[in-house]
């Protein structure tokens, strides 16, 4: 985590100036100096939860190459992924606020339809421990 | 067979040979040819060999061949006195070659290379980050430093960690758009946290001078060879060294271009190197100048985001002047930023979609009403890494791709409904830089921290990735064209990348000198397609064309 104070400087007076003291966090690997990076981060390097979970049949049964689709109940953004060889799927980066109550994932695929998602609770819950979700497809 | 009649087949075959030589010089037009050699290697592929014309600002660029040939047409050469320059990393000229060339008959002029006396000034930033000791993640550290300079300045520098600490609190103080020949402070200055600073600082003491001489070897990578010695580079040098030229744009007036550091859009004449400059009015009197990004909308008119001048600057082709569109003063503030916009179909809905840097948000202008709508498209999404909306696209009805240059997305933003939905690239930490949408939906991009060319599809929302084949090759830039082929732009080893998207096949090819290249435009209309970028940092615009 990276705190960095920008302090005023007398050269800029226009009128529209408003930037007060603002503390400002830069990600870990990009330095503050990073080119085409935001100036001032308020808030930003929190820690944060991936996503992961499996795409299976009712059997069990890896589903490889599904879409799944992540949504917030709060909130309008969604991530899309698919499903790996391994029916493994991540999402790296959510609100370390989030849990799995408050995540909605659906997956779908040609020839399946989405009968269940699996939610583990998970019992250490810290503030970087993923949330995981397995998505059940069934044949139609 | 008698040796006599072996002998006069030989003869033969040998007086065929010349005559065809010589007449292929006549029909090919050939202006100056010569053999390049050294010492260690024999001829030489994949040497460089430049002219420049005495008073020009054009410097044709060709390559030698697997014979060490190098053959410059009359057409790219006309006649005059010319100075000969070489690139082949680790060798210098044995001695300064001039040469004339005459319309008559074409020059021929063999030069000699004796191995350098200096290979630190020849290093590519590519090749320093794979020659520095250290973790990937402590060189990615020094992936943002080749926005402003080379990293040779880095190793030349005798700083203890010390020093390096303020050092690094000074840079932090300037902007993006920087170099050492222009140096721009920010309004607002940052200063770093002190461990991270510190950490840094110990690193870069590390692979400096400061504890003596380097550590670690030289090493060099190869030179082109095969197809990547088949091509003409042609530069033009721009009318001051504080012209740092970023996004370019080829159409039947010229090569356009925006001026990273100086507040004006620019126009080349290719046939004969003059430039026009257009000055761009200031929006922020006081506040660093130059622009990003440079766009064009359905009318033809270009768009140029406006930096730290803060808000957008629109081109009107016909009278040749700008409307500027400021950012309100509600939403400004002294870090405020626009480095991208995106009018591309903005004749769909009045809109036009730009960022806000500070905030990693996007905007979206309404040209009728002059409302900016704040979208902030990672409410919800923290990240280990700080999200940073950059490249810019927007399909036909004018709904916005964005790449998250600072983490691994590619966004999209709903026109209708400002409904986001985030796709993370297979590859983690992949920062996509900028690229481009195609009329087939596939959206092309750099893959700045992963040295991958991506590309996804929009429609069936699937990626692929393809890695680059230098390390640290740090991709700013692709481009596909209208024939199979992606082009890709380094900031870091002065090379312009050409994909196949048939074979798989990648072809490097060597610039002529540093080029830090920015956006790379593709020009459709002639085959085999011509390649434009501009060298940030060298004031000048390069056209690639392949031979093949």
């Amino acid at each position: 985590m990276l705190n960095a104070i920008p302090t005023r400087k007398s050269r800029a007076k226009a009128t529209f100036f408003i930037a007060t003291i603002v503390t400002v966090t830069f990600g870990m690997a990009q330095p503050v100096w990073s080119g085409g990076m935001p100036d001032e981060e308020a808030d930003q390097q929190m820690p944060s939860k991936a996503i992961v979970g499996f795409v299976k049949d009712p059997d069990g049964n890896i589903v490889g190459d599904a879409k799944v689709v992540v949504s917030f109940k709060s909130g309008s953004t969604e991530l899309i992924t698919r499903s790996d060889p391994t029916g493994h799927f991540r999402i790296p980066g959510f609100s370390k606020d989030a849990d799995a109550s408050s995540v909605e994932v659906s997956c779908s695929k040609g020839g399946y339809r989405q009968t269940a998602t699996l939610k583990r609770r998970s019992v250490a819950s810290s503030s970087s421990t993923p949330i995981e979700v397995d998505c059940v497809l069934s044949p139609e | 067979m008698s040796v006599q009649r072996r002998l006069l087949i030989v003869m033969a075959l040998s007086v065929g040979t010349l005559a065809s030589a010589a007449s292929l010089r006549a029909e090919d037009g050939l202006a100056l040819d010569g053999l390049v050699t050294s010492q260690a290697e024999g001829p030489m592929e994949g040497v460089l060999v430049s002219a420049k014309k005495r008073d020009s600002t054009i410097t044709i660029t060709v390559v030698t061949d697997r014979n060490g040939r190098f053959t410059f047409s009359a057409n790219k050469l006309t006649p005059g006195h010319y100075v000969l320059a070489i690139r082949a990393v680790g060798y210098d000229l044995a001695e300064p070659v001039e040469t004339d060339v005459v319309p008559t008959r074409p020059a021929t002029i063999d030069l000699t290379l004796r191995p350098t006396e200096d290979l630190a000034a020849q290093l590519t930033n590519a090749e320093w980050l794979a020659n520095f000791p250290g973790t990937d993640e402590q060189k990615r550290s020094l992936l943002e430093c080749m926005s402003c300079h080379t990293l040779e300045r880095i190793a030349r520098s005798t700083h203890v960690a010390n020093e390096w600490v303020s050092v690094l609190e000074r840079m932090a103080g300037y902007t993006n758009n920087t170099t050492p020949d222009r140096p721009q402070r920010r309004a607002v200055e940052r200063s770093l946290a002190p461990e991270r600073a510190r950490k840094t600082a110990e690193y870069l003491a590390r692979i400096n001078l400061s504890a003596g001489p380097w550590t670690y070897p030289l090493k060099t990578h190869p030179r082109p060879s095969g197809r990547a010695t088949r091509v003409v580079i042609t530069e033009y040098a721009l009318p001051r060294p504080s012209i740092a030229p970023h996004d370019v744009r080829v159409d039947r007036d010229g090569v356009w271009y925006s001026d990273f550091d100086e507040q004006f859009l620019g126009r080349l004449d290719p046939a004969t190197g003059r430039v026009t400059e257009y000055p761009i009015p200031e929006l922020k009197p006081g506040f660093p100048t130059g622009a990003l990004d440079m766009e064009i909308d359905q009318a033809g008119n270009f768009w140029l985001a406006m930096m730290f001048q803060s808000g957008l600057a629109e081109f009107d082709r016909q009278q040749q002047t700008f409307r500027m569109f400021p950012i309100p003063p509600e939403l400004n503030s002294g870090t405020m930023q626009q480095s991208m916009v995106m009018p591309g179909h903005s004749d769909v809905d009045g809109k036009v979609w730009t960022n806000d840097v500070n905030r990693h948000a996007i905007l979206r202008f309404d040209l009728s009403s002059g409302h900016f709508d704040v979208i902030d498209p990672f409410k919800n999404v923290a990240s280990e890494h700080v999200h940073a909306p950059y490249g810019m696209m927007s399909d036909a009805e004018n709904n916005l791709y964005f790449l998250d240059f600072g983490d691994q997305n590619i966004g999209r933003v709903d026109a209708k409904t400002l409904r986001v939905t985030l796709y993370p690239t297979p590859t983690t930490y992949s920062r996509p830089r900028r690229g481009m949408l195609d009329a087939a939906g596939e959206l092309w991009f750099a893959e700045f921290a992963a040295n991958q060319i991506g590309m996804f599809e929009t429609n069936a929302e699937r990626f692929h990735e393809w890695p680059l084949p230098t390390a640290w090759t740090a991709p700013y830039d692709v481009a596909a064209d209208d024939h199979g082929d992606v082009w890709a732009g380094s900031m870091a080893s002065d090379r312009v990348i050409r994909f196949d998207r048939l074979s798989g096949a990648m072809t490097e090819y060597l610039l002529p000198q540093q080029t830090n290249i920015r956006r790379v435009f593709v020009d459709n209309s002639i085959m085999p397609v011509t390649v434009w970028i501009g060298n940030n940092h060298h004031a000048s615009i390069l056209k690639l064309e392949p031979l093949d």
